[in-house]
């Protein structure tokens, strides 16, 4: 697949610029390569990366950890205990982040399913209008 | 009612119409010889979502024996005889309880 422009990337993933030159700047990301003139080229390889970064993100990991992380992703065989360590325990808050995801969904799906079989009034509000 | 006998929970809604024929079909249905010492309970599911939600339920009515979700739409007489029959040999009238929560 054809490398893509630090534009194309950024709209892809919607990411601004500076975000992804930072990431480039600070070692997040390894050095992408450059056209002859210059301009940036990111590989599938590296918009791989910055997708594993955005999503570790959204689970509120620092970029320090994430960092290691992607020590850890690029070549977990190898990894040191600490990092090993710290897969682990992201790992476990993943797993509890989406037990309580699940939770919510099924809510959200009774209440949806209750507001659709209702005429007159939908329990969604009516459970809104409790907690306030 | 003590939460603690209660063997069936039948989870309904205000907005459901069949809510209040699958409460009835349970009421009458325990009325019937050899199901007696079965208790049951109506659960308003915007009321207690919680404990809706813990059990699996996603739609009214609903029904749960013995704090297990059994039945997610409204049955036919037979059916919930069959169910309840069917909890009934497994368990023992005297396991027709659900968890206290």
């Amino acid at each position: 697949m054809r490398n893509v422009t630090i534009g194309e990337v950024a709209r892809q993933l919607a990411m601004s610029v500076d975000t992804l030159r930072y990431y480039e700047k600070i070692g997040l990301l390894p050095k992408v390569s450059r056209t002859e003139s210059g301009i940036r080229r990111y590989s599938e390889k590296d918009i791989s990366r910055l997708k594993f970064i955005k999503r570790a993100q959204q689970m509120n990991f620092t970029l320090a950890e994430i960092s290691d992380l992607m020590t850890m992703r690029a070549a977990p065989q190898y990894a040191r205990t600490e990092i090993r360590q710290l897969t682990t325990n992201k790992l476990r808050e993943v797993e509890l982040r989406l037990t309580e995801l699940n939770t919510l969904r099924r809510e959200l799906v009774l209440l949806v399913n209750l507001c659709t079989a209702s005429d007159d009034s939908c329990p969604i509000i009516d459970r809104i209008e409790e907690g306030e | 009612m003590n939460r603690a006998s209660i063997g069936i929970e039948v989870f309904t809604s205000s907005t459901c119409s069949r809510c209040q024929k699958a409460a009835r079909m349970v009421e009458q249905l325990l009325t019937e010889p050899g199901f007696e010492n079965i208790t049951w309970h109506e659960v308003d599911v915007v009321a207690e979502i919680d404990h809706a939600v813990a059990l699996g339920v996603l739609a009214t009515p609903s029904i749960a024996i013995g704090g297990v979700l059994v039945l997610t739409a409204l049955p036919s007489r037979q059916q919930l005889r069959g169910v309840v029959r069917h909890y009934l040999d497994s368990e023992g009238p005297n396991h027709a309880q659900c968890h206290d929560r």
